[in-house]
């Protein structure tokens, strides 16, 4: 590990001060939160900051729900976030989305507003070892493409990058319509979940929309009926402790039997979490046990067909709406 | 640290200060062992003990927060703790004895 000096500011806005001295990212003082991610990207040397600034105690940790939403401050745990009973209720994706990501010492310590941000694990951008890694260093090149990319992204990706994020929350959340609200030197400001992850293009070195110093310091879940009859579904190569290889996050509005609105994001697939607005439309209107509906409800045919050549055959039908949705009488999902 | 369980290895000891820390010396009472200290020992939890600080640790927290209520549930909530000897069986028995004694006692 690189040495570094431990800032300690003592309000949020020393924090953000400090910070806003440095670039935008990779910058050499960087902040430290539940420090999950980041201390391993400070063991594998991905990241070598010259200082760390620890937002440790500095921000809301808080979660509320009342009829507008849900409010979860940047500094609640994945394990509290996951065990309130009111999130659980209403907003069971998310809930769902917390539970099947890392493991209980891992959702123990990190945070809302570090899940977001997490890093990707793209071998190649893990592993320093490969010079070849624009995200680590522009123009390097991309060691994962016509690597071992069997895990990156089939939507989104550029010929600069093809790394996935990783985040099984932000999947959940960007299905819901989630904000979040990032506060700077300058004030705070909302941004839409879905904004807030940029596409790799050819600068796959910027992942967000965060200006320098900008910290997450709360997500907001706007309240819709949709949001009750929500749920994550996660394929991975084994049943627990692992990312996924497709994860679909499903919310249902429902007039009956037949989908009066759905929301649907994809996870583990994009570059970024991918929100399917074309699946959407296409099921709204449909019945949940209407296969001949859902059958043309699929316009993810092409990045089905590559997940199922490059991860498994399960993994490109996981894509399509019809294992996660038909036959409701039969499916481990709730819907009605 | 203060009650939850955390992986040392993504902690840096300078955030720790102030935190209540309690590691695998600090579960038995003088020289009476934690029951899943007991527990191990009874049903072969561990071969090699490599393990054994981080399964202990990680299993009584497992039912301090009440995830014993099947093996399958248990193997669950354990999942990130991994034993290359294979004991998980034996494991996941000791956690069963553990949170039954535990809930008597």
């Amino acid at each position: 590990m690189h040495p570094f000096i431990l800032e300690r500011p003592r309000d949020l806005s020393a924090a953000l001060a400090l910070r806003a001295q440095a670039g935008r990212d990779d910058a050499p003082i960087e902040y430290i939160a539940g420090g999950t991610d980041m201390m391993q990207l400070l063991q594998e040397d991905v990241r070598k900051p010259e200082r760390l600034v620890s937002l440790a105690g500095l921000l809301d940790n808080g979660i509320d729900i009342g009829p507008q939403g849900l409010r979860l401050g940047a500094a609640a745990t994945m394990a509290e976030v996951a065990a309130h009973p009111a999130v659980a209720g209403q907003f069971p994706v998310i809930s769902e989305a917390l539970l099947a990501s890392a493991s209980p010492q891992v959702r123990n310590q990190a945070t809302m507003g570090g899940n977001v941000l997490q890093r990707t694990r793209c071998p190649y951008f893990r592993d320093v070892g490969y010079a070849a890694c624009n995200k680590r260093s522009l123009g390097s090149g991309c060691a994962a493409i016509g690597g071992e990319n069997r895990w990156n992204a089939v939507l989104g990706a550029s010929d600069h990058c093809i790394a996935a994020h990783p985040s099984d929350l932000a999947v959940a959340l960007v299905a819901l319509g989630a904000s979040v609200k990032v506060r700077g030197a300058a004030g705070e400001r909302a941004v839409a979940l879905e904004d807030f992850h940029r596409l790799p293009a050819d600068t796959p070195h910027i992942e967000t929309v965060l200006e320098p110093g900008e910290v997450i310091a709360a997500i907001t879940v706007p309240a819709h009926p949709a949001a009750r009859r929500s749920h994550y579904l996660k394929l991975r190569d084994r049943a627990s402790f692992e990312f996924a290889l497709v994860s679909p996050a499903v919310a249902l509005d429902m007039d009956g039997p037949q989908i009066r609105e759905a929301r649907v994001a994809l996870g583990g697939v994009g570059a970024k979490p991918w929100r399917v607005p074309k699946v959407e439309a296409a099921l709204a209107g449909a019945g949940l046990d209407d296969r001949a509906a859902l059958r043309k409800a699929a316009p993810c045919r092409r990045p089905a067909a590559r997940c199922a050549r490059r991860r498994s055959r399960a993994a490109g039908r996981m894509i399509l709406p019809r294992p996660w949705i038909a036959s409701a009488s039969r499916s481990r999902l709730r819907w009605t | 640290m203060d009650g939850k369980r955390v992986k040392s290895c993504l902690n840096l000891a300078a955030l720790a200060e102030g935190h209540e820390i309690t590691t695998i010396e600090g579960l038995a009472q003088g020289e009476e062992l934690h029951p899943l200290q007991a527990g191990f020992i009874e049903r072969d939890g561990f071969q090699c003990g490599y393990c054994t600080s981080g399964q202990i640790m990680s299993g009584v927290a497992c039912i301090n927060e009440g995830h014993t209520g099947s093996p399958a549930e248990i193997r669950e909530w354990m999942s990130s703790n991994l034993c290359r000897c294979g004991c998980y069986d034996n494991i996941v028995a000791a956690i069963q004895d553990a949170a039954v004694s535990m809930k008597g006692g």
